[in-house]
């Protein structure tokens, strides 16, 4: 399980979300909007379930999208951490 | 505002007997003998709570003091007293002098309302306006509304019954916070620049009796009060669920004269009060001995106030909301003022709120109801609902969306599905081929032979030869309910009937019944937008054991009539294996639950109008005659349409984008819509049960009220599921005499 930090989920995700989107990671910033970059359902699903695999917590797929950046959804899972 | 704590049994009178009946108050006479006779008081829980401390080693000098000084838990000449002298400053013709510092304060929170990014007219509306009058009105010193707020709802909870211990001793800090929040008093109150003076030193001025501290007999009265906040918001919920067109009455000058009384009555956050006998009485017909307890139920009692149908319209004579007699609530006229002023000026400022139903959060707690959480848009046009998704209220739009196959398609599961699998290495094969054989979730060539020969098995010519065997089966559940030890209309009306239709119907005829009937409501999990891998998964799991409890060829329950499943054997030709013919009858036995949720909310609605009002009901052609005029827009169960958009374009000021959601809201969209709702969906999507949906409602809604037509609900209001996509009734207790 990896460590649930800030820069470890946000690195986590920025690599998910690049193997996805096919765009870059480093041109994947905290401000970066994902629906911009193309992320669909599937790959929030998809992510999601990483997430919940890699550090045992339930998130929702839908989170992906009520944030816009990637910031936020890191946000967003930490404070899932916070709740779990 | 007048409970009395269960927690403290009262001592038996010597000679009379041990032991407390309990005795169910549920109209409006009976609730006056308990409010009016000297028998009847309020519990002292004060020995209790000194008990407590004493044993426990806690501080509740707090909680002793407030039971000392409160006129919730005062009786006797120092109640007596107490009321005397916070008479004058309480009164009506008092309290209306304060109607410009609450319209200040109204004014306040609807621009705080309309500043909001997710508007809450708990959050952004009803609490900051009570807290803005417990500074400007009671003069109370809240430098943090958020904390005043948590002390005063621990507080709050001290009137609830069999608190636990750390309970108690939140409601102790509580009550210290909020007494701390009182000013102490300088001597003569002046009265202030706007209006006169604060109700703190006002009463801290008063000749109380002796032993009644001024700081925490405000106190008391600033925590009472919230409850005209949380009647501010019951009545906002109730208000807004009744359509646009009755909200937009709201803003009208002569709205709170012809209509308060009546809104007041039908939305009491009271949920029960109680009293102790003290002697032998009488009540109902019934001996009642000391220590007897009277649990009345304000909202039965005050739907048996509810005018007479045809008695012709008029203001509401009264409600027993505040309560009455000697305990009646001394701020009744403060939670009219509020609400006579705060709910005009909301509707004239937003004349197109509508509540986020499915966000909508009810407390219930043993003494009282009310809206926890009341998300609320303020305007009527499109709204993103997410990056992905916008929320659809306008009928207009809402109605182009859904006859507009070229532009707006539903929801492609399959491929998605088909997506997740390749993507994760999961096996999706079973929610894969439940995607393909749902409609809802097909467009095409598919989707149209699907719809055919559902229409063929299920659509009005068809359904006609099944009606006699429905009205059977609307009898069998009659009997059921009526045999039911503790009836409940959901459990042993509603969910019987809808399975023993549509099982038949549909063909499947479970191996293992009482298992089936456990694992079939996970059906509806189906329809939840954007699961998770998890959720699918486990989905899955329960579609598996579902597919295996039934064979196809099973014997139809009637020789003439043959099923949905035997239909699709018999003419659904290479386009369905016999895997897809099960899944198909699946998923149209989940999407048929909609059809018992239905019949519980149109019941529901019903059957909380007084008996002398329900003669109509019992008539058939009344119901069908309003089925789509009120009773399927009302009552329907499913919250949302969904459809994705094929490619960019606008529509009614929204401008989307390929692969965008729009997710119709048809609570919002079907209100004062009549025989025009979308609640079955419109066009080449239109619900392919609508046909058996409406023969269920036209028969079993007036065989249930010709059966028991004097039906009456249990306490307060029942239970709804947790579901973000249908309205459920969890249960509806009642009385069939």
């Amino acid at each position: 399980m990896s460590d649930p930090t800030i820069a470890g989920v946000t690195d986590f995700l920025r690599r998910r979300v690049s193997e996805r989107t096919r765009v870059p990671a480093d041109e994947i910033e905290e401000s970066t909007n994902l629906v911009d970059i193309g992320l669909e359902s599937v790959d929030a699903v998809l992510i999601c379930g990483e997430i919940e695999d890699e550090y045992r917590i339930e998130v929702e797929p839908s989170l992906m999208f009520e944030f816009q950046t990637l910031g936020e959804v890191v946000a967003a899972v930490m404070a899932s951490f916070d709740a779990a | 505002m007048n409970h009395a704590l269960t927690s403290a049994a009262p001592e038996p009178a010597s000679g009379g007997r041990h032991g407390r009946s309990r005795l169910a108050v549920e109209d409006a006479a009976g609730a006056a003998t308990v409010f009016r006779e000297r028998v009847w008081c309020v519990s002292d829980v004060r020995p209790y709570l000194e008990d407590l401390q004493r044993l426990g080693k806690h501080d509740f000098s707090f909680l002793i003091e407030a039971v000392r000084s409160s006129l919730i838990y005062q009786s006797g000449s120092e109640h007596l007293e107490t009321r005397r002298a916070l008479a004058g400053l309480l009164s009506p013709s008092a309290i209306a002098r304060w109607q410009p510092v609450i319209e200040v304060n109204v004014e306040l929170c609807l621009a705080r309302l309309a500043a909001s990014d997710a508007p809450d007219l708990v959050r952004d509306f009803a609490d900051p306006l009570y807290v803005g009058c417990m500074r400007d009105v009671f003069g109370l010193s809240i430098p943090d509304e958020g904390e005043f707020l948590r002390h005063m709802s621990h507080a709050r909870t001290f009137t609830e019954p069999l608190l636990r211990l750390r309970e108690v001793i939140a409601a102790q800090e509580g009550y210290r916070a909020v007494v701390a929040a009182v000013p102490v008093s300088q001597g003569m109150a002046e009265a202030a620049e706007h209006g006169p003076p604060a109700l703190a030193a006002a009463i801290a001025r008063q000749d109380l009796p002796g032993g009644v501290d001024a700081r925490t007999l405000v106190a008391s009265l600033a925590i009472a009060a919230h409850t005209a906040a949380q009647s501010l918001s019951f009545a906002l919920w109730g208000l807004l669920r009744k359509g646009g067109s009755e909200w937009r009455q709201v803003s009208a000058p002569d709205w709170a004269d012809r209509r308060l009384e009546e809104v007041i009555r039908d939305f009491p956050s009271t949920l029960r009060l109680y009293r102790v006998a003290q002697g032998e009485a009488a009540l109902g017909g019934e001996a009642v001995a000391p220590g007897d307890l009277a649990i009345l139920d304000i909202p039965a009692i005050n739907r048996s106030l509810c005018p007479r149908a045809g008695a012709g319209a008029g203001a509401v004579k009264h409600s027993m909301s505040f309560g009455e007699g000697k305990h009646k609530c001394p701020g009744a006229a403060l939670a009219r003022l509020l609400l006579r002023r705060a709910l005009p000026m909301l509707a004239g400022r937003f004349p197109d709120l509508r509540l986020e139903e499915e966000a909508v959060r009810i407390e219930r707690t043993h003494m009282m109801q009310a809206p926890a959480s009341l998300p609320c848009r303020l305007a009527s046009a499109p709204k993103r609902g997410s990056a992905r998704q916008w929320e659809i209220i306008d009928p207009a739009v809402a109605r182009a969306i859904a006859i507009d196959d070229a532009r707006f398609r539903p929801p492609g599961m399959e491929a998605h599905l088909e997506a997740l699998q390749a993507g994760s290495g999961h096996d999706l094969s079973t929610a894969i081929r439940i995607a393909r054989n749902a409609p809802f979730f097909l467009s095409g060539e598919r989707h149209r032979r699907i719809r055919l020969l559902a229409f063929e098995a299920l659509g009005s010519n068809r359904l006609a030869r099944w009606e006699p065997w429905i009205d059977g089966a609307v009898e069998w559940a009659l009997d059921r309910l009526a045999s039911a030890a503790q009836p409940d209309l959901v459990r042993d009306f509603c969910e019987p009937l809808f399975r023993r239709v549509c099982q038949s119907m549909l063909g499947i005829h479970p191996r293992e019944p009482e298992t089936f009937d456990r694992l079939a409501p996970f059906l509806q999990e189906v329809l939840e937008p954007l699961r998770s891998m998890r959720a699918i998964l486990r989905v899955q799991g329960f579609f598996d054991v579902l597919l295996a409890q039934f064979d196809e060829g099973s014997p139809d329950s009637s020789e003439a009539l043959p099923s949905l499943l035997s239909h699709l054997a018999a003419h659904g030709g290479e386009d369905f294996d016999a895997l897809d013919r099960k899944a198909a009858a699946l998923v149209f036995y989940g999407a048929s639950f909609n059809i018992s949720h239905t019949l519980a909310n149109a019941v529901f609605a019903l059957a909380s109008a007084p008996p002398d009002a329900r003669d109509e009901f019992r008539d058939p052609a009344w119901i069908a005659g309003h089925l789509d005029r009120t009773i399927v827009p009302g009552a329907a169960s499913p919250r949302f349409i969904y459809r994705q958009a094929g490619t960019a374009g606008e529509i009614g000021g929204c401008p989307f984008a390929a692969g965008d959601t729009m997710r119709l809201q048809l609570a919002a969209i079907n209100e004062g819509l009549g025989a025009g709702h979308l609640a079955f969906g419109h066009g080449l999507h239109r619900c392919p049960g609508a046909a058996l949906s409406r023969i269920m409602l036209r028969k079993a809604i007036p065989a249930l009220f010709e059966r028991f037509p004097r039906l009456a609900l249990a306490f307060g209001e029942p239970c709804y599921k947790e579901n973000s996509q249908t309205v459920i009734l969890s249960a509806m207790a009642c009385r069939l005499r």
